[in-house]
């Protein structure tokens, strides 16, 4: 080995180097005695007031919102984007960092779009790209009846088990695949699911576009927090976060789902930092690579979502219903997500600017950007570091406040007293104490790969 | 940018109604700019993995070299064409993109991988499939006799060969009574080795060897192990963990510092000026290209920081606080100057077993290079039975923050015996 381990290594490094110049166990104790004190707050805050942030709601009348000729062309514009990406993953350049295929599903969608269901409510249902052509073949004579009778029924049953298993294997193929981020493999792998999809909602109609569907599920779970939710003629504008309090319990394929997204973004930090390659036996500043780690990372992921899933159920079991408290770990899932993400999202995007002016390696200039210089010194430059790791602390610790109030307002639906409800409440305040000092550990110690 | 002509994409099942609907604009680039078509030269490039960002750099060279050339009618009057291919920094994945690049994209040969593992790896594919494979790695393996025939190091320097360059300097000029702290794996061991032979072999005294385990951030409890008459201590720590340990061996030593001499792979990408860095200040480090320019660059230096777009700190142009990998990334513009030469004087037209043999003899009977726009870095010598090329070292001394030049090694100061000679393989 000659050539060394750069400080400022990978996107996802963000500059550890200057992080760990940072009393960072202080961070750690700072926000699980923030998330404590903030759970002992909730226990004297009146259920009134509770019931009265959850009724502030404010609709604004837009007569074209949620209309279904709007949906549909927005859903064929989608599938237009995505065909194109497609070509483009088998086209265009070879490089990742210069195709927008890559770039386009990696960052500005799996990234980007969840940051904007936060924001602005359930984009996917209209953004997908199959629920537009599906309204415009079901329109044609041969299949015309299979939108109101589809040939087959959905099953009970099958909940949305197919969504976890699609997210399982999603996550295995962001994190575990040798080269998620090749151009041809990732072309193969959308045009794969996409047309899954397709045949799956032909088959079963509209319901599997919605329960089966992984990221209809995922992009619908994030919305949960966003202070926007659309409607068929208004927007309704409400406090962030607190719809989840009317939301009915989850089944069992909702938890699943919720506890995979949580452990498949922790276990994206946890298998970069050197406590789990030291525990694997690999030398982090000579990575072998992914294809090495193929095995153990994928039992790693596995035993993760166990691991959280029992702790889960350990720390409902006084509470009577996994299903309700499980909409509690939704802000913890979404601002881990947030955090995580944010360098990355903030270098792709440029380089996806540059890869949409020429995305088929034409030599085109289609939006003035291809040659646009590519800013990635905040992951190196300490003061932008150090704002960067700032911002993630605050997501973090921001998410866990805010579980602790949908946790406490999720018991008081029970109808138990305050205090009461605290009790209950103990043993899952210890594992949203856990997760906030696991989160910003994850964040703090050294990475690579 | 990198860019890449059509590819045969029909292969690919879920591709083949698409294809059937594309319009005849998809005629292939190569077509489109002329009539001479282009020689394919296939980049395996870090993209992803702890690679990444030596890839960025190693990206942007190479890009702006090949625009230089590509302006000066090419090589033999045809235009360059990049194909790059990331191999996640995965060794696995790097000896595939080697077949890729060599089988499905039918490139002339494969330049400017960088890590020493991928390269290891790769390399036994590029010598099964007879592809020249030139790479930017800075590693002995290849002066070693450890890869094959195909294999070149023409644009930048092994650490023997830099190591054994320091040496004499560091026993002249800082005493000779050195120890060494160095990361517990074959990068550190290969200085542990390489410096001790030489250092002891010129009347140095080796008083300590301090290896550290890869995984430490805390290095408070190696100091200790540091010998009080110790007069150089020579570090080539790496990874997330310098900042730390530079900070921590200033707690440790504090004024009463023994002289420091370290490798500027440490600190490659990172300012000097940043936070826990200040225990520098006054320490020595060896350099392959001087990172800060001054009033002593000289033009074409200067025309080569212009053509990549780095600044007079080092730095990116378009983002000043972005440092370049500066003493390694112009591995890859010189090594696309040496495959210009070697293409145009073997006569290379094609992929196929005559003209990789008068490519590979015509390389192996290079040298020298001289100095000048083609080779910034400085003059070399290249030894073809080694496969390696030699150049001038430099050891700067951080002043103000900054790295300043104080020795320039002569070039035969780095050279060692060889111990391989690849002509008498078979090609």
């Amino acid at each position: 080995m000659a050539v060394a381990w750069p400080l400022a290594a990978g996107a996802h490094a963000t500059g550890s180097g200057f992080i760990l110049l940072l009393p960072t166990h202080l961070y750690v104790a700072g926000g699980a005695i923030t998330v404590a004190v903030s759970f002992a707050l909730m226990t004297r805050v009146s259920p009134r007031l509770i019931a009265g942030a959850q009724s502030l709601r404010l609709s604004v009348p837009v007569p074209v919102a949620g209309h279904r000729h709007l949906g549909t062309a927005t859903s064929l514009v989608s599938l237009a984007v995505a065909v194109a990406l497609v070509v483009a993953g088998f086209v265009g350049s070879r490089d990742p960092l210069a195709n927008p295929l890559p770039l386009f599903v990696w960052s500005v969608w799996w990234i980007g779009l969840s940051y904007l269901h936060a924001g602005f409510g359930d984009l996917w249902t209209h953004l997908n790209p199959w629920s537009g052509l599906y309204r415009v073949l079901t329109s044609l004579a041969p299949v015309q009846d299979w939108r109101g009778s589809p040939p087959l029924s959905y099953p009970r049953w099958a909940g949305r088990w197919p969504a976890v298993a699609g997210l399982l294997l999603f996550a295995w193929f962001e994190l575990i695949h040798p080269a998620p981020s090749d151009p041809a493999v990732l072309a193969k792998a959308v045009a794969g699911y996409w047309l899954a999809h397709m045949v799956g909602a032909l088959l079963f109609g509209p319901r599997w576009l919605r329960r089966a569907e992984t990221f209809a599920v995922f992009f619908g779970i994030i919305s949960w927090i966003a202070p926007v939710a659309w409607h068929r003629r208004a927007i309704e504008l409400r406090m962030p976060a607190l719809r989840l309090l009317g939301l009915e319990p989850r089944e069992a394929s909702g938890v699943a789902f919720v506890l995979l997204v949580l452990a498949a973004v922790s276990f994206d930090g946890l298998s970069r930092t050197f406590a789990w390659l030291g525990l694997l036996g690999v030398n982090p500043l000579i990575h072998p690579g992914r294809t090495a780690l193929m095995a153990p990372n994928s039992l790693g992921l596995v035993a993760l979502f166990t691991l959280l899933t029992l702790a889960y159920l350990v720390a409902v079991r006084r509470t009577g219903s996994p299903g309700l408290f499980v909409l509690s770990l939704v802000p913890i899932a979404c601002g881990y997500h947030f955090a995580h993400y944010l360098p990355v999202l903030l270098v792709d995007v440029q380089y996806a600017l540059r890869a949409a002016s020429d995305p088929f390696s034409r030599g085109w200039d289609l939006l003035g950007t291809r040659d646009l210089p590519v800013v990635t010194s905040f992951l190196s430059d300490p003061s932008r570091v150090y704002a960067i790791w700032h911002t993630q602390v605050t997501l973090i610790v921001a998410a866990h406040v805010t579980s602790v109030v949908i946790a406490h307002g999720l018991a008081l639906r029970q109808g138990v007293s305050a205090i009461l409800t605290g009790r209950g409440q103990l043993s899952l305040l210890v594992l949203m104490i856990g997760y906030t000092m696991l989160g910003l550990w994850l964040l703090s110690t050294p990475t690579a790969g | 940018m990198m860019r890449s002509s059509r590819r045969n994409f029909l292969k690919g099942a879920g591709a083949v109604p698409v294809a059937a609907a594309l319009p005849a604009l998809w005629t292939p680039r190569a077509a489109a700019q002329g009539s001479a078509a282009p020689l394919r030269l296939g980049f395996q490039v870090h993209r992803t993995g702890i690679g990444a960002v030596y890839g960025r750099w190693y990206e942007r060279t190479t890009t702006a070299a090949v625009k230089l050339i590509n302006e000066k009618g090419g090589i033999a009057g045809r235009p360059i064409e990049i194909v790059a291919e990331d191999d996640g920094t995965d060794p696995k994945r790097g000896a595939e993109v080697v077949e890729k690049l060599a089988v499905q994209h039918k490139v002339d040969l494969i330049f400017g991988t960088l890590f020493s593992h991928v390269v290891i790896a790769s390399a036994p594919r590029a010598g099964e499939l007879r592809i020249p494979y030139l790479v930017v790695s800075e590693g002995y393996h290849v002066a070693s006799g450890r890869l094959n025939r195909y294999v070149f190091q023409p644009g930048i320097t092994d650490v023997r060969a830099q190591v054994t360059a320091m040496a004499p300097w560091i026993l002249k000029n800082l005493g000779k009574n050195v120890t060494l702290i160095f990361p517990d794996y074959a990068f550190g061991h290969d200085h542990r080795d390489f410096f001790s032979r030489v250092a002891t072999a010129q009347g140095g005294t080796i008083k300590a060897l301090v290896p550290i385990p890869p995984t430490e951030t805390s290095f408070t409890k190696y100091f200790p192990r540091v010998p009080a008459d110790t007069e150089v201590l020579y570090h080539v720590m790496v990874g997330p963990g310098v900042l730390t340990f530079v900070k921590e061996m200033g707690e440790h030593f504090g004024p009463r510092r023994p002289q420091i001499f370290g490798f500027v792979d440490s600190l490659e990408g990172v300012d000097l000026g940043a936070p826990g860095l200040d225990f520098l200040e006054g320490t020595y480090f060896w350099e392959a290209f001087p990172r800060y320019a001054g009033p002593a660059t000289p033009p074409h230096v200067r025309a080569y920081r212009e053509r990549v777009g780095v600044n007079d700190n080092g730095a990116s142009v378009n983002d000043p606080k972005d440092i370049s990998t500066f003493s390694h990334m112009f591995g890859c513009w010189e090594t696309l100057f040496v495959i210009k030469r070697a293409v145009e004087q073997s006569g290379y037209k094609k992929p196929g077993p005559a003209d990789y043999r008068a490519f590979v003899e015509t390389l192996e009977g290079f040298s020298s290079f001289p100095e000048g726009l083609e080779h910034p870095q400085g003059a070399k010598r290249f030894v073809g039975r080694l496969h390696q090329v030699f150049a001038h070292q430099v050891i700067s001394r951080v002043e103000k923050r900054r790295l300043n030049p104080v020795h320039r090694t002569a070039i035969e100061d780095s050279m060692y015996a060889p111990e391989a000679d690849y002509t008498k393989q078979p090609l």
